[in-house]
C-alpha cells in the first residue's frame, strides 16, 4: 500500500513537471508568431525578410554592466527601430562567468538571440543544440557581412564552421598571430641597442646578457602561469587546441604532434637556458601577476605579447613607460586565430531570421557600434581634432558612466571610432596586416572534437601538468620533454591526430 | 585525572599535534591579511610574505574610497543572510515539528520525501529551467534567496530528531489536555525548547548564505543583486580567465581594469571578517546541537 502511494506521488510529480514543460514550449511557439505590434505603414522588407512586426531581440555581450546602459540602449533602439524595426536588449555577462552562464541560458531556454561563440566551445554548443546552423542564412540574407569581409578576403567569413555547420559569423578584425617581444625602450637604449638590432628571437640572447648586467636584480623575460609559449609565439596552425597542428604557419595539410616537433623543443630548450641564467623568474610557472604590473614595479625587462598595429601603444600605456614591441614571427591567418570569437544565433531565438537581420545590420553600422562601445557622443566621449575618441572634460575611466570599450567582440569594430592612445589609422593597418599575413592551408577548417572528448580532456590534463613548467624553463627539457610526450601518447594524442587528419583530408577534398 | 608522568607526556603530545594543526589553519588567514596590507609593488617584487618589507593600507583605502560597489554587495549579502536564515529556520522547524509528531498521517512517507532530497536533485539545467521558467526568479533578489539554500533536508531531519527525542511526549500531551492547538504547541513549547538545535541549523543556514556564490553565478547577471562573494568570485575568475590562455589575446586590454592583487586580498579579508568575528561565540552551539540532533530516534 505504502509503496503504491509513493509511486503514485512520484508519478504525479513527474506528470506535473511534464505538463509545465509542455505548456511552456507551447506558449513560446505561440509567442514567436504573434509577438510585437503591427507597424502602421504595412509590410516592410529588408534583405528579403519581412519586418512589419517589431521584433525584440536580446544580445549577450561579455563585459561589465554600465551605469548608463539603459540610456545608451535607448539611442541604439531609435536607430534600430528606424532601420529594421527591431528593439535590442543587451545582457552583459562577466568574462569569468559567461562560460557557465551562457550555456545555462541557452539550454534553459532563456530568450536570447545573438550570442558570442568562442571557438573552443563551438563543438559543445553544436552538440547540445544551443546554436543554429547559419550557412543558409548567410547565403540568403548576409548582405552586409559579405561586404564587410570583402576587403580582406571573403573566405574569412566562413571560418566559423565545423563539418558544414556554421556556428557563428566571425567578428571583423585583423590577422592575429604575429608574436612580438615587448621590452622597455629605456633599458634597451641603456644597454646600447636599438630597435633595429633585433630581427628575431635569436638576437635576444645578446640583449638580455647586457641588460641583465645593468639590472641584475630583475628578470629579463616575464612569463606567467598559462602563458603557453605557443600561444604567444605562434609559428603553427594550432587547429583549435594544439592537439595535432600544422607546422610552419600551416604550409601543408599534414597534422603532426607539435610537442614532438623541433620547433617546440627549440623553444623550451631556449627558455630553459634563459631560466638557468636567471633571466626568467623561478616562479614563472605559478605566478599570475601580469607582465604590465611587473614592468611597472620595475621587476622585468620584457615579455611576449601578441602583436598588432596597436600593440606598442597599448603596452606603453598599461606599463606606464615606453615599450617597443618587436615582431619575432610573421603574421598568420588560421581558423583558430581568426574565428576565436564569433556571433551565433541561439536555438531558442523566437525569430532567427530577424535575429540574423539584426546581426547583419550590426556588420554595417558604425553608429550602433560606437554607441555600444563608447556610449553617447558628447556625454560619454568626444571626438578630438585628430579623429580619436576621448573622454569629455572631467570624465575619466573611474567616474565614467559608460566605458564598455570592448570593440574586439563587436561584429565590426572597423566601422567604429578609435580610442585615444591608438594609431588613428589602426583599422587600415589591420586590414593591410591581414592581407599580407601567411594563410594556413587549413584556413576555414575546424575539426569536430565531439567524438574525442575523453581524449581531449585527458590531453589537457597532461598539458596542464607539464606545459607551464616546460614553457617557463623551470625544468630540464632533456628529461621532462620525453616524459611529457610519453604521457601525451598514452592519453591518446595519436588518435586525435588521426581523427584530425581524416577530417582535414575530407575537408580538403570537398574544397 | 592523575598527574602521572605518562599522562603528562600524553598531554604534551596531544597539545603539540593540535598546535601544529591549528597553525595550519591559521596560517592562510594570516597570510591573506598580511598580503592585503603589503604594498602592491613589494608584493610583485617579493611575492607573498608574512613579514613584508613595506606596509601599506592602500588597498583598504581603495575599498573605502571607491567601494560603493563593494558596500552595496556587502549590504546584499547581509540582507540575504539575515532574511534567508530567518525563513530557513522557520520553515525547517515547522516541517520538522510536523514530522516529529507521531500521530501525523503518512509520517514515514513524508519523512522519506524529505530524506530523498538529500540524495537526489534535478541537476543544474532542469533546476535552472524550473527557477527561471516557472518561478521567474532570474535577476531578482529571490534568486539569491530561494535556490538550494532556503531549506535543506539535513537541517529538517536534525531538528526533527531533536524535537522527537529531547522533548518528552508527555509535555505535548499535557499541552493538548490544557487545550493548546498545534500552532500554540509549536510556538510555545517546541520552539523555546528547541533553541540549541535551532541555533545550530540557523548557523548552518547563515554560513551557507554568507558563503554562497553559485546562486549569483547561475541566476543573476545584474550586479546590483550580487553579494560580496559574487563580486570576489567575479574578480578572481576574470583574472583567471584572462591568464588561463582560454581567453587568449583578445582580452589582454581588459587587464588594466582589474583590481590589483592586494585589493583582491583586502576584499577577501573584508568578506570573511564578520564570520571570523561571530564564529567563536557561537561555536559551542555547533558541537552541542549537532551531537544532540544526530542521535537517531
Amino acid at each position: 500500500m505504502r509503496k503504491k502511494i509513493f509511486s503514485l506521488m512520484l508519478a504525479g510529480i513527474l506528470g506535473i513537471g511534464m505538463l509545465t514543460g509542455c505548456g511552456d514550449s507551447a506558449k513560446k511557439e505561440n509567442a514567436g508568431g504573434t509577438k510585437g505590434s503591427a507597424q502602421a505603414e504595412g509590410a516592410r522588407e529588408v534583405n528579403g525578410i519581412d519586418i512589419s512586426d517589431t521584433y525584440e531581440a536580446t544580445m549577450v555581450l561579455i563585459g561589465s554592466q554600465q551605469a548608463d546602459q539603459a540610456l545608451v540602449m535607448e539611442r541604439v533602439n531609435e536607430i534600430l527601430m528606424r532601420d529594421i524595426n527591431t528593439k535590442m536588449d543587451i545582457v552583459m555577462l562577466s568574462m569569468g562567468d559567461f562560460t557557465t552562464q551562457l550555456p545555462l541560458m541557452l539550454q534553459g531556454g532563456d530568450k536570447v538571440d545573438l550570442v558570442p561563440v568562442i571557438n573552443s566551445f563551438a563543438g559543445t554548443f553544436i552538440n547540445n543544440k544551443m546554436v543554429l546552423n547559419l550557412s543558409d542564412y548567410v547565403e540568403q540574407y548576409g548582405v552586409n557581412m559579405k561586404q564587410a569581409f570583402s576587403g580582406m578576403g571573403e573566405e574569412l567569413l566562413y571560418t566559423g564552421c565545423i563539418n558544414d555547420f556554421m556556428f557563428g559569423i566571425p567578428v571583423v578584425k585583423g590577422a592575429s598571430g604575429v608574436s612580438s617581444i615587448c621590452m622597455r625602450a629605456d633599458w634597451l637604449a641603456e644597454a646600447g641597442f636599438g630597435r633595429e638590432d633585433i630581427k628575431g628571437i635569436e638576437d635576444m640572447d645578446a640583449v638580455y646578457e647586457k641588460v641583465y648586467r645593468n639590472h641584475p636584480e630583475t628578470v629579463m623575460l616575464w612569463m606567467t602561469k598559462g602563458t603557453q609559449a605557443d600561444s604567444r609565439y605562434e609559428v603553427t596552425d594550432p587547429l583549435t587546441d594544439y592537439n595535432g597542428v600544422l607546422l610552419n604557419y600551416g604550409e601543408k595539410p599534414e597534422v603532426v604532434n607539435y610537442f614532438a616537433s623541433d620547433a617546440y623543443r627549440e623553444l623550451v630548450t631556449r627558455h630553459y637556458g634563459w631560466a638557468q641564467k636567471g633571466w626568467i623568474s623561478k616562479d614563472a610557472a605559478t605566478t599570475t601577476d601580469q607582465a604590465s604590473t611587473a614592468v611597472q614595479a620595475g621587476r622585468t625587462f620584457s615579455f611576449y605579447t601578441p602583436d598588432g598595429p596597436d600593440a606598442e601603444a597599448v603596452n606603453s600605456t598599461s606599463c606606464g613607460t615606453e615599450m617597443y614591441c618587436i615582431p619575432i614571427t610573421e603574421g598568420q591567418l588560421t581558423t583558430t586565430g581568426y574565428c576565436w570569437n564569433s556571433w551565433g544565433i541561439a536555438q531558442s531565438s523566437e525569430n532567427p531570421e530577424r535575429a540574423f537581420l539584426l546581426l547583419d545590420y550590426l556588420y554595417n553600422s558604425g553608429e550602433v557600434t560606437d554607441l555600444i562601445n563608447f556610449g553617447i557622443e558628447g556625454t560619454h566621449y568626444i571626438v578630438g581634432e585628430d579623429g580619436l575618441y576621448h573622454y569629455p572634460e572631467g570624465v575619466n575611466v573611474t567616474n565614467s558612466s559608460y566605458t564598455f570599450n570592448q570593440g574586439w567582440e563587436l561584429p565590426n569594430q572597423f566601422l567604429g571610432g578609435i580610442w585615444e592612445g591608438n594609431d588613428p589609422d589602426l583599422w587600415n593597418k589591420n586590414i593591410e596586416a591581414t592581407k599580407s599575413a601567411k594563410r594556413s592551408c587549413a584556413l576555414g577548417f575546424a575539426y569536430d572534437s565531439s567524438a574525442l572528448s575523453t581524449e581531449i580532456a585527458a590531453l589537457s590534463n597532461i598539458k596542464n601538468q607539464y606545459m607551464d613548467s616546460l614553457n617557463t624553463g623551470a625544468v630540464d627539457p632533456e628529461t621532462e620533454l620525453p616524459r611529457f610526450l610519453e604521457d601525451l601518447e598514452n592519453a591518446g594524442m595519436q588518435s586525435v591526430i588521426d581523427a584530425k587528419q581524416a577530417q582535414l583530408d575530407a575537408w580538403y577534398a570537398a574544397k | 585525572m592523575l598527574k602521572t608522568k605518562e599522562n603528562r607526556r600524553y598531554q604534551l603530545l596531544c597539545n603539540c599535534v593540535l598546535t601544529v594543526m591549528t597553525l595550519f589553519m591559521i596560517f592562510p588567514f594570516v597570510l591573506l591579511f598580511m598580503s592585503s596590507v603589503t604594498e602592491e609593488n613589494t608584493l610583485i617584487m617579493n611575492g607573498y610574505s608574512l613579514f613584508p618589507q613595506k606596509f601599506s593600507l592602500g588597498a583598504y583605502q581603495y575599498i573605502f574610497q571607491n567601494g560603493q560597489k563593494i558596500f552595496h554587495a556587502y549590504g546584499v549579502t547581509i540582507f540575504v543572510t539575515a532574511a534567508g536564515t530567518c525563513i530557513n529556520v522557520l520553515m525547517s522547524s515547522m516541517l520538522a515539528f510536523g514530522l516529529s509528531r507521531k500521530n501525523l498521517p503518512f509520517r514515514r512517507i513524508l519523512t522519506f520525501y524529505v530524506f530523498f532530497t538529500m540524495l537526489f536533485n534535478g541537476g543544474l539545467v532542469p533546476s535552472y529551467i524550473m527557477y527561471t521558467g516557472t518561478f521567474h526568479i532570474k535577476n531578482t533578489i529571490f534568486a539569491m534567496l530561494v535556490p538550494n539554500l532556503l531549506m535543506s533536508g539535513v537541517n529538517v531531519l536534525l531538528v526533527r530528531t531533536y524535537f522527537a527525542n529531547s522533548i518528552p511526549d508527555a509535555l505535548y500531551e499535557a499541552a493538548e489536555i490544557d487545550g493548546a492547538g498545534q500552532a500554540r504547541i509549536y510556538f510555545q513549547i517546541a520552539l523555546p525548547l528547541g533553541k540549541p538545535i535551532l541555533v545550530t541549523t540557523g548557523l548552518f543556514a547563515a554560513l551557507g548564505y554568507w558563503n554562497d556564490w553559485t546562486n549569483g553565478l547561475y541566476y543573476v547577471n545584474q550586479e546590483r543583486y550580487w553579494g560580496i562573494q559574487n563580486l570576489l568570485n567575479k574578480m578572481i575568475s576574470d583574472v583567471q580567465a584572462l591568464t588561463s590562455g582560454l581567453m587568449s589575446k583578445q582580452m589582454a586590454g581588459m587587464l588594466s581594469t582589474m583590481p590589483s592583487v592586494s585589493v583582491r586580498m583586502a576584499i577577501a579579508f573584508v568578506a570573511m571578517l564578520p564570520v571570523l568575528a561571530v564564529y567563536p561565540f557561537l561555536q559551542k552551539y555547533f558541537a552541542e546541537g549537532i551531537a544532540m540532533g544526530a542521535v537517531k530516534g
